[in-house]
């Protein structure tokens, strides 16, 4: 495994930009998500590294190698294609030995090295059959065999799970993730479900149309996004306009006060203020010593599981609160729509992003 | 259980066949109506004169290099059309179906005027002086084999691109990701996928070819000859019924025969590509 370092990779078609001046450096051994809506450039920047696509200009580099001019068969990537794209007139057997055949490798090392890939995917005994005689489950793990079994530099997923159901995409995920810890590969996962990325990567990047807009830890995305975009795409967030006018406080465009914790980094130009769902509380009174507190109306309510989800109207806006379902009453009969009170949150749960 | 299409089949291809088998076993009278008889005698006169065994061995290479060649030429167009996302596709397919619609003489006089002593090709390289004598191209075998691909290879493209079209991209894109040249990517991946395609192109492309009659008798000159023609001359010029349907049968049996071998060769060598 290697380290890959992109510096300002850019995608042009025509005069359309797919991909804007991309820069990343990935660890040895790191696992990168590229999370984004649909169109914004993720698959086009996981195919520049694969080299299917040629980069418009920018440099790609994995180990010590520079890439850039490389063709994609001589990159010595391991790629996960989103509709796996195994060989349909080769056996399970055939298509994980593929690659090493092209390395020429002998045929003893070669089986052997197949039949770990396999076991190491959990699919041994099934070496024999065709891959339309397998379950989309199955047939994903061929495809994760036969990219490890060439010992990549780097390990390339383009939606990797999105042809499974959901149960099926839980265990997947679980299992990719603990194949990555164990074997050390450096990863670049591409998805546009963003609890995919934050369960299974040590850093999101966030990209929107073609641009990075944040990377970081998940945690640090969820609890410290910098702009609205990011906010609004990782989980759910509650904006409010205005503008700061002084240290800690921020005025919303209805007069009202906001406080946020003067420590926390503030963002350049136009800002907003960003308010996470689950922070929100809702009560009849003022609790004391909340320091943020509004008016507010219950709009609607939304029995979710394990939350409830109130949609409340407060300083003009509409926003939503979490309430935990946790003492097992049906928490529906306890709040009603026209129902009054106050949405509370603390400055810390307060985020300026900027618009 | 019998569909029309069935009775159909029956009806406008069987029956005239099976009136040709009869005629094959009828004796042949100079002058006279064939007798109704049930003889031999005409599928040994083929087995027996070597003139006939020269212009089936002259009918079958020359649809063996003929398939061959358009095979080669169709495979690079074929699978450009299919890959590319072009707005001008429907007009490339266009142009490749375009030669059809000029019926196969009109298309090998166009290739007289091309390919005669005074013809285009000869006229030109004369006036620019890379020739000093005009060359020979009408009324050899590389005249008629040019005619005939030339009618042959928009039918290989077109089969040849059905199944291309069918072949998932990223299944050559994980070939090249593993470490595949391009090269081995087409012998490995693309080659055998597309093996239903070349089986289908080849076979009709060869039936049309072992079926030649205007290109070789037009662009081949009369020492030139074929098997669909001797057959037309056998029944048209000397009015022997009973040898030309023979001939049609011998010529019948070695197109299949050969057909299902080199089917049975292809399909052995990439048995699992289906
Ligand atoms: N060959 C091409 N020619 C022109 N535009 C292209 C081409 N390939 C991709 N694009 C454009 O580039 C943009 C980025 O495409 P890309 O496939 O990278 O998106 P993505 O982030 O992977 O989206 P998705 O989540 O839908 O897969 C899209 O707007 C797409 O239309
Ligand atoms: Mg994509």
């Amino acid at each position: 495994m290697a380290k890959v370092q992109l510096r300002n990779l850019t995608k042009r078609y025509g005069d359309f930009v797919a991909v804007d001046d991309f820069s990343l450096d990935v660890a040895d051994g790191e696992f990168v998500a590229l999370l984004g809506p649909s169109g914004c450039g993720k698959t086009t920047t996981l195919r520049m590294i694969a080299g299917f696509v040629e980069a418009s200009t920018g440099e790609i580099r994995i180990g010590e190698r520079d890439v850039t001019e490389y063709p994609p068969y001589r990159r010595n990537t391991g790629m996960v294609f989103q509709g796996y794209a195994l060989f349909p007139h080769m056996t399970v057997f055939e298509n994980v030995a593929f690659g090493l055949r092209m390395r020429r490798l002998g045929a003893a090392e070669t089986h052997e090295r197949v039949a770990q890939a396999l076991k190491l995917v959990r699919l041994d005994g099934h070496v024999d059959r065709m891959p339309r005689q397998l379950s989309g489950g199955q047939q994903q793990r061929v495809a994760l065999a036969r990219a490890l079994v060439v010992q990549p530099d780097v390990f390339l997923l383009d939606e990797p799970l999105s042809n499974l159901d959901a149960k099926l995409r839980q265990e997947v995920r679980l299992e990719i993730r603990q194949l990555q810890q164990a074997l050390g590969l450096t990863t670049i996962f591409v998805t546009h479900d963003q609890e995919e990325a934050l369960t299974m990567a040590d850093r999101l990047v966030v990209m929107d149309r073609g641009a990075i807009q944040q990377v970081g830890s998940p945690a640090e995305l969820y609890d410290r996004p910098v702009n609205r975009f990011v906010a609004d795409f990782i989980g759910h967030s509650n904006f409010f306009n205005g503008r700061v006018c002084g240290p800690g406080e921020f005025k919303m465009d209805t007069g009202a006060i906001v406080r946020f914790d003067p420590e926390a980094a503030t963002p350049q130009g136009d800002v907003s203020v960003a308010v996470r769902p689950e922070r929100i509380s809702f009560g009849h009174s003022p609790a004391a010593g909340t320091i943020n507190c509004f008016e507010a109306e219950i709009e609607a309510v939304t029995f979710a599981g394990p939350r409830l989800d109130l949609i409340l109207r407060c300083e003009g806006d509409r926003i939503i609160a979490h309430v935990h379902n946790s003492d097992g009453n049906v928490a529906t009969e306890r709040h009603h729509v026209g129902e009054q009170g106050f949405a509370m949150w603390s400055p810390s749960s307060t985020r300026l992003v900027s618009r | 259980m019998l569909g029309p299409a069935t009775l159909f089949v029956l009806a406008f291809l069987l029956l005239p066949m099976l009136v040709v088998l009869r005629y094959s076993v009828n004796r042949y009278v100079p002058g006279g109506l064939m007798l109704q008889v049930f003889t031999l005698e005409n599928y040994a006169h083929f087995f027996q004169d070597h003139y006939f065994h020269k212009v089936l061995l002259t009918t079958v290479w020359v649809s063996v290099v003929c398939t061959i060649v358009s095979l080669v030429l169709a495979f690079p167009l074929a699978y450009f059309l299919a890959r590319t996302r072009s707005a001008a596709k429907s007009l490339l397919v266009m142009l490749v179906v375009f030669p059809l619609l000029v019926g196969n003489v009109v298309r090998a006089a166009g290739w007289m005027a091309l390919l005669d002593t005074k013809g285009v090709v000869n006229s030109t390289l004369e006036a620019l002086h890379i020739i000093k004598a005009p060359l020979n191209i009408m009324y050899t075998t590389g005249a008629v084999m040019i005619g005939i691909i030339s009618i042959v290879t928009p039918f290989m493209v077109l089969t040849l691109q059905s199944v291309l079209e069918g072949i998932n991209y990223s299944v050559e894109e994980a070939a090249l990701n593993l470490g595949a040249s391009p090269i081995r990517t087409f012998a490995k991946v693309t080659l055998p996928l597309a093996m239903p395609g070349v089986i289908a192109g080849t076979s009709l492309v060869f039936i049309l070819c072992m079926n030649a009659y205007a290109t070789p008798v037009l662009l081949g000159g009369p020492s030139f000859q074929m098997m669909a023609q001797t057959i037309y001359d056998q029944i048209s010029n000397t009015q022997n019924w009973p040898f030309g349907a023979a001939l049609a049968f011998v010529l019948m049996f070695v197109t299949v025969a050969l057909t299902v071998i080199a089917q049975m060769f292809l399909q052995r060598r990439y048995k699992s590509a289906e």
